[in-house]
């Protein structure tokens, strides 16, 4: 892209985390059955009256803290005006001259900071699912709260796009505002991008891409367009002004209508809800979940802890992965054993688990308790990994796992000579090779004591008392000959 | 003032039909409304904040709460088409 320079600006939906609907009580559940959250409000009858969701608008007003936006002292919603199956009152709900939030910016792992020009709230459409011959209609989803975020065009490469994205949802994980699960369409992204003569400040046309449903989607869209439009303007074409659709199938972008059949929407202030001034004290009351953001918990968990930059993204990459990491170092302070252990068979576990995280019952003090019981050589490796494997989801008491499943270690002398001694008795092919200098013969020899103490020896002990073991049969067999 | 053109536009954005008869009707009568307009817009509003409805009252709101919905299965019945627990309509691409 030498010649060039690329231009992008995002626009987000995020859904707040509500249980009801932005202007009704019903269910914002993802899981009913079709069309069973609906009612006279959501689905447009005549005669009934929106009535605004208090939490969407403190959640909302949250978002605009954690962006750093102007949150507006007086705040309307208007109406859009289209027709499409998906909108049951053939407008949507939504805001558009006064929004509620504006001049914002996130903050990247690079330090740069991308402009955010507004955030504002409207309500979801339903959901529309295509058969063969006809399409089907789920309005369980339609009015369910929801947050556009429009960026500025600072966004300088699909990488940098990618960025934003995980930022972003990152930080509205963190203040409890969105879940922003992308496979459930809790987040969702288009992306308009241009390209411009580099340095110059007249900008191109701008393309609109719609249709990515993941963060490695909308990077891959915007590449494959960058791509695409300046093999265009190398051969002298214009760039027009369009919405196109990305195929991840094909990896390509498709035309989808051209600006001639762009919309009318008609905005127009809705006449049902009544203006909403935003107080201080909604603004006082939010302001505690913003205290820190992903970026700034990214800096202080690898200073205080010490630990290395890539361990540090993996711990934040999941509000809850950082917040057990933090209360398990209060239990145990040795916080590169709890990362190792954390990132390793920890992560190893949840992974197996379909709901991941949800899914998790153990907590931070059983946890940091296994990995001290290690530390202490009171369990061995396999034996941590298997108490924190059984535990995972049941939480059970560590030291009465331990004791059902027999997983304490042996450390004591005592109770291993025996195996050591039948080992050293049944394996001289092993003891001879070892001492004709292979080391890792000796391995091969701690193992067939671990498979003895079915795994509850402590191999470091055992391996000290091989080494001594032989070493007294090697001055034995020197003095005998 | 609203021609012809105008009329069909409005009509095609309210996904109406309109006849030929309908449209000359249509034609003088929005242009009449736009009239009315024209005259509302020549007062001069100087520093008079815009009106957007009577009542004075602020921030109705109400709390998140589930209220299970009792008109589901009515409003679902009054689906012209269904299949199942959807409404059924003709196939939309986009």
């Amino acid at each position: 892209m030498d010649k060039y320079d690329i231009v992008i600006g995002l626009e987000v939906h995020v859904q707040l985390n509500t249980n009801s609907k932005i202007f009704c009580g019903c269910s914002t559940n993802f899981d009913s059955p079709p069309n069973t959250n609906i009612c006279p409000v959501c689905c447009g009858y005549p005669g009934v009256l929106p009535v605004f969701n208090k939490r969407a608008l403190e959640l909302a007003v949250r978002i605009c803290l954690a962006l750093g936006a102007r949150v507006n002292k007086k705040i309307y919603f208007e109406r859009k005006n289209y027709f499409y199956p998906d909108l049951p009152k053939n407008y949507q709900i939504s805001q558009y001259k006064m929004p509620l939030g504006e001049k914002g910016s996130l903050e990247l792992s690079s330090g740069k900071k991308i402009g955010i020009t507004r955030v504002h709230l409207e309500e979801d459409a339903g959901k529309l699912i295509h058969k063969e011959n006809a399409s089907l209609v789920d309005f369980n989803r339609t009015g369910t709260p929801l947050l556009e975020i429009v960026s500025e065009p600072d966004i300088t490469s699909p990488e940098e796009a990618f960025d934003y994205l995980t930022y972003l949802k990152l930080t509205l994980q963190y203040i409890g505002a969105s879940s922003c699960d992308m496979e459930k369409g809790f987040l969702r992204c288009d992306a308009n991008i241009s390209l411009k003569n580099k340095g110059a400040t007249e900008l191109g046309t701008k393309v609109e891409l719609k249709n990515m449903n993941s963060f490695r989607g909308v990077r891959d869209a915007l590449t494959y367009e960058a791509k695409r439009q300046r093999d265009a303007l190398e051969k002298g074409e214009k760039i027009s002004l369009e919405t196109r659709a990305f195929d991840a199938a094909k990896m390509k972008t498709v035309l989808m209508r051209s600006k001639e059949e762009a919309h009318d929407y008609r905005y127009f202030p809705e006449p049902d809800l009544l203006d909403f001034s935003i107080s201080q004290d909604i603004l006082e009351q939010e302001a505690p979940y913003i205290k820190e953001l992903p970026l700034a918990r990214r800096k202080r968990i690898q200073k205080q802890y010490g630990i290395s930059e890539k361990e540090t993204d993996i711990l934040i990459s999941d509000i809850f992965l950082a917040d057990f990491f933090e209360e398990a170092c209060t239990m145990f302070a040795k916080p590169k054993e709890i990362t190792n252990w954390l990132l390793g068979v920890f992560l190893e576990q949840v992974n197996l688990l379909s709901e991941k995280f949800n899914a998790v019952k153990m907590s931070p003090q059983n946890f940091s308790k296994v990995v001290r019981y290690f530390c202490e050589n009171k369990l061995n490796n396999l034996a941590a990994k298997k108490v924190i494997s059984l535990c995972i989801v049941t939480d059970e008491d560590i030291d009465a796992v331990i004791e059902r499943e027999s997983l304490a270690q042996v450390s004591a002398e005592a109770a291993l000579s025996g195996f050591v001694q039948e080992t050293i008795n049944e394996n001289k092919k092993a003891i001879k090779e070892y001492l004709e200098g292979k080391e890792q013969a000796i391995m091969f020899l701690v193992g067939m004591v671990m498979k003895k103490s079915k795994g509850k020896a402590n191999p470091k002990v055992v391996r000290e008392m091989l080494e001594k073991a032989i070493k007294l049969l090697k001055s034995n067999e020197a003095a005998n000959s | 003032m609203v021609d012809k053109k105008t009329v069909e536009y409005v009509a095609g954005l309210a996904r109406i039909e309109v006849s030929e008869e309908q449209k000359q009707f249509l034609e003088s009568q929005l242009s009449n409304i736009l009239s009315y307009i024209d005259k509302l817009k020549k007062l001069d509003v100087e520093g008079v904040e815009p009106l957007r409805g009577l009542h004075l009252e602020r921030n109705v709101l109400r709390n998140d709460e589930v209220k299970p919905s009792t008109a589901k299965e009515e409003i679902l019945e009054n689906a012209p088409s269904r299949q199942e627990r959807y409404f059924k309509i003709p196939k939309v691409l986009e």
